[in-house]
């Protein structure tokens, strides 16, 4: 009855349908500072699924050996040369939700300072992260004292702690990944600003899909090794894309036109800020390059205008009117 | 032949091989039952087939630390240095975590059981460990929830395999199902069984006519089959096999309907709504065709499953199914508020306890713990210094509840109803930070009905609001009373009810339902003085096309503010509600 290791996470491709949740997780995957993925919806949708498998498809990184930050070498001036670097995956750390905030932030490492006497920061989960994703399950029940301080480090990109007589300041640059069910509880304003893109996850309604889905997880279940290993081509094909979609971002091309068609639609929508303008067009500029294209297209912002804008649009209480049918809707103006 | 078994003592029973053969790839078992000899004797039962297996009982009352582990005070007093306590959950890797009053477990534990279930290890990130370990663990979840009661977290409910249900039956008729192979040998034989798309067809079908939508419980549903012909020695699935798994994982779910479709379909509540229902087949016809015809194909399944679940059942049993689901999708919204509400205390930080700041002991004692030997401490003495002391803070506000009590009778009940829609969503779109709740009490033609429990989810608002119905009489002094009833649980659970009536005050059909002007005014008025009585804070909006002394004396005997708004509009509404709870 007892399996020895945690088994191999499921695999991303090997998720049903969802199409949304994929592109808008490998948008991330391919440019970070489209910032962070919300991924709302129904029970049993593969949420947690989709982000668990996200780690078996990002390129490796370099950073400096035994960097308890994931520092990238050129991230340090001095003394380049002797330094030691290696690949490693990149880091999707998952935060569990009884998380303690010393363990979050870092803390005082106990054992050294017993031990030699040493004053030591033992760095927490965002240290961790670093360059990498932090994952929340169930975000809209996190304790709200995690949230602002989340907020706080999310916003300024570096983690300052300052507690039992330690003083110590990290980068602490993250995608920030949240999911959760909208039924349990709601997200605050605040923090679903922070997200780059969202998605809004169904139930499949077809029949056939949900078969399909039943199917495929019990055949993982049986014998996850063998299941991930039938789905390796796969996968390399998808990171693959990811790797080179992120070489083609550094050429990208945006023309005027998208820049028009992103103000245009923001403007008509109301959104606040340029916040959403600016994910907009990262966001079309990371599909386009997942597209395999050095040029950002029109139908690029529309296809990502969805991910991008829908969490964003002012709430109008007497206003029933779903937020992916208003985008959709001024998606149609711009047509006309 | 296959069918529905009988009776639940033998659902019972198969549950027990089932869960004793495949407890953790099924996650658990999802125990619905009352503490008594019944359930005592199952899991005596269950335990005596566990043998050597590890079996960890969480009591309604542990708190995190003792769930999820922590710093162990006394061993790191002892050695004077951090000391892991390993808890309940790590402790059940490879048997089985008896979780007692598990709808009354917090929503932090039910999130840590959760993700320990969906990746089979436990991540622990607390008091300076950063520790993983592999749990694989069946969890037998204690629910005694009935009535008004929280139902258990829909979080951990959907993802539990097995659904059992004891009440009715005595512990003398709980006993174990005598199957040709073993628990423990069966265990090592399930997963060879096939299985065909028919089958999962079938579960998925009977599964989307009850509205659970998960996948989970149609995966669990296969599982049960596989094990059950494993349990029967077979290679591959049978009628039957599809049949007990579907009313093990499926149609258990549905509080009730197990019992319903086994007894005869005369005694089965028929909804009223349900009026235009081809009276083919009935859930007797359905059992007879399937004793004269032996050996049937498994598309014949769908057939006598049909059969067994006529529609005018399944309506009544969906209505009930999403009642369910809303009640405990409040029942989380308020768990997992508890932080803000219950004045339970915020996580402890450094810091010095001064003005209203209370000392966290047991977090103090803690951060000193490690230190001890090396200032010096003896045993029995601690040296605590300044940097130790851990502080707890209270948040400072109550959530407030308001709930609606909106009268839905008459022809003006469309416009009213759109009114306190906007209202209600009004009030809950500024709610976010401050977490308060609304609630929605609607009253028409002989009754009042609890429309939306308390809740913050504007979603779940929405929906509630979209489907409210108009018309009829005024069962006023009903819905008083509903939302009185709704006033004294907010209270209960440490909220402060606000209720808002929007009412032209012509009751006209008394408590029984029975139409009475005379009768239904003295009673609207003796309901609203033991409002007053209990002191809720009370809005009276009167809708009628003119302020009324009627409207007033409603009022007063609340001890409402009265407001007359013949053409209220929602932002005038919420104003005067913001107003009095302020």
């Amino acid at each position: 009855m007892s399996s020895s290791k945690p088994r191999k996470p499921f695999p991303f491709t090997a998720i049903v349908g969802q199409d949304e949740m994929k592109q808008a997780i490998l948008i991330a995957a391919v440019d970070p500072s489209v910032g962070g993925v919300l991924v709302f919806g129904d029970r049993g949708t593969g949420k947690s699924t989709a982000v668990r498998a996200l780690a078996g498809l990002l390129p490796k990184m370099t950073v400096i050996a035994d960097s308890p930050y994931n520092l990238a070498p050129e991230a340090t001036t001095a003394k380049k040369s002797s330094q030691k670097v290696k690949q490693v995956s990149v880091p999707v750390v998952d935060m569990p939700l009884g998380a303690t905030e010393d363990r979050v932030v870092g803390a005082l490492d106990l054992e050294r300072a017993l031990a030699h006497g040493e004053k030591a920061f033992e760095p927490g989960l965002l240290a961790k992260a670093n360059r990498g994703f932090l994952y929340i399950d169930e975000v809209n029940l996190l304790e709200d004292h995690l949230v602002d301080l989340l907020l706080d480090v999310a916003a300024s990109g570096e983690n300052l702690v300052e507690r039992e007589g330690l003083s110590v300041r990290h980068p602490a640059r993250f995608v920030l990944v949240g999911s959760g069910n909208p039924e349990e509880g709601e997200l605050r304003p605040q923090l679903l600003d922070r997200f780059g893109v969202s998605v809004d996850v169904r139930t499949p309604r077809e029949m056939k899909d949900r078969i399909e889905i039943i199917r495929r997880r019990d055949d993982y279940e049986r014998d996850p090794a063998a299941f991930c290993r039938r789905w390796a081509r796969r996968e390399g094909a998808v990171r693959r894309k990811i790797a080179k979609a992120r070489e083609l971002l550094g050429e990208m091309q945006v023309p005027e036109s998208v820049l028009e068609i992103a103000a245009t639609l923001c403007v008509g929508l109301g959104t606040d800020g340029l916040r959403g303008e600016l994910t907009l067009v990262r966001a079309a500029r990371a599909s386009a390059a997942l597209a395999g294209r050095s040029e950002v297209t029109p139908d690029d912002v529309r296809d990502v205008a969805q991910l991008a804008l829908r969490h964003r649009l002012r709430r109008d209480p007497l206003d029933d009117t779903d937020a992916s049918v208003r985008v959709a809707r001024a998606l149609e103006t711009l047509d006309a | 032949m296959s069918g529905l078994r009988a009776t639940t003592a033998e659902y019972a029973a198969l549950a027990l091989s089932v869960v004793a053969a495949a407890g953790p790839d099924l996650n658990g078992v999802w125990l619905r039952s009352q503490a008594g000899p019944a359930r005592q004797r199952w899991l005596e039962i269950l335990r005596e087939m566990a043998g050597s297996q590890p079996w960890q009982r969480v009591p309604a009352s542990a708190d995190e630390d003792r769930l999820l582990g922590g710093l162990d005070l006394g061993a790191t007093l002892n050695s004077g240095r951090p000391v892991l306590m390993k808890g309940l959950l790590a402790e059940s890797n490879g048997g089985f975590l008896e979780l007692r009053m598990a709808e009354r477990q917090s929503a932090a534990a039910i999130s840590a059981i959760c993700a320990t279930l969906d990746s089979e290890s436990l991540r622990l990130e607390r008091d300076g460990f950063s520790r993983e370990f592999t749990v694989r663990c069946c969890v037998v979840a204690c629910d005694e929830a009935r009535g008004d009661d929280d139902p258990l977290d829909s979080r951990l409910a959907d993802r539990l395999g097995l659904v059992v249900s004891l009440d009715t039956l005595s512990a003398r008729a709980i006993g174990s199902a005598l199957l040709p192979v073993s628990a423990d040998e069966a265990t090592s034989l399930w997963q060879k069984v096939a299985v065909d798309e028919t089958a999962i067809a079938e579960w998925q079908r009977i599964a989307e006519a009850l509205a659970i939508r998960s996948p989970r419980a149609v995966l669990s549903a296969m599982t049960v089959a596989r094990v059950l012909a494993a349990l029967h020695g077979r290679h591959s699935l049978n009628d039957q096999d599809v049949l007990d798994a579907a009313a093990l994982c499926l149609i258990a779910r549905v509080p009730g309907a197990l019992e319903q479709l086994q007894s005869p379909p005369q005694e089965a509540e028929s909804p009223p709504e349900a009026e235009n229902v081809p009276p083919e087949e009935t859930a007797s016809d359905g059992e007879d065709t399937g004793a004269d015809s032996g050996g049937r194909r498994p598309d014949e399944v769908a057939a006598a499953t049909a059969a067994v679940l006529p529609d005018q059942l399944l309506a009544g049993l969906v209505s009930e199914q999403s009642r369910a689901a809303r009640q405990k999708a409040g029942g989380n919204a308020s768990a997992s508020m508890e932080g803000g509400a219950r004045g339970k205390p915020m996580p402890s930080r450094s810091g010095m306890p001064t003005g209203g700041k209370r000392l966290d002991v047991l977090a103090t004692l803690k951060t000193a713990a490690p230190w001890q030997r090396v200032r010096g401490g003896e045993p029995g003495r601690l040296r605590i210094v300044k940097s130790d002391l851990r502080i707890r803070k209270f948040t400072e506000q109550t959530r407030t509840t308001t709930i609606f009590v909106v009268d839905a009778s008459g022809s003006a009940a469309v416009q009213r109803l759109g009114e306190t829609k906007g209202a209600i969503e009004l009030l809950l779109a500024e709610c976010y930070v401050r977490r308060d709740q609304v609630a929605l009490v609607a009253f028409r033609g002989a009754q009042a009905e609890l429309l939306l429990p308390a809740t913050r989810s504007l979603v779940r608002a929405k929906r509630a609001l979209s489907a409210l119905p108009g018309g009829g009489g005024t069962p006023l002094a009903s819905g008083l009373r509903l939302a009185t009833q709704v006033a004294d649980g907010a209270l209960k659970r440490g909220e402060t009810p606000v209720l808002v009536l929007l009412s032209d005050g012509r009751g006209n059909i008394t408590l029984d339902g029975e139409p009475d002007p005379a009768l239904a005014t003295e009673q609207a008025l003796a309901v609203a003085t033991e409002i007053a009585a209990r002191g809720y804070t009370a809005l009276s909006i009167d809708t009628g096309r003119r302020a009324s002394a009627r409207g007033r004396k409603l009022a007063d005997a609340m001890g409402a503010r009265y407001l007359a708004l013949p053409f209220a509009d929602a932002t005038q509404v919420t104003d005067a509600v913001r107003e009095v709870a302020a």
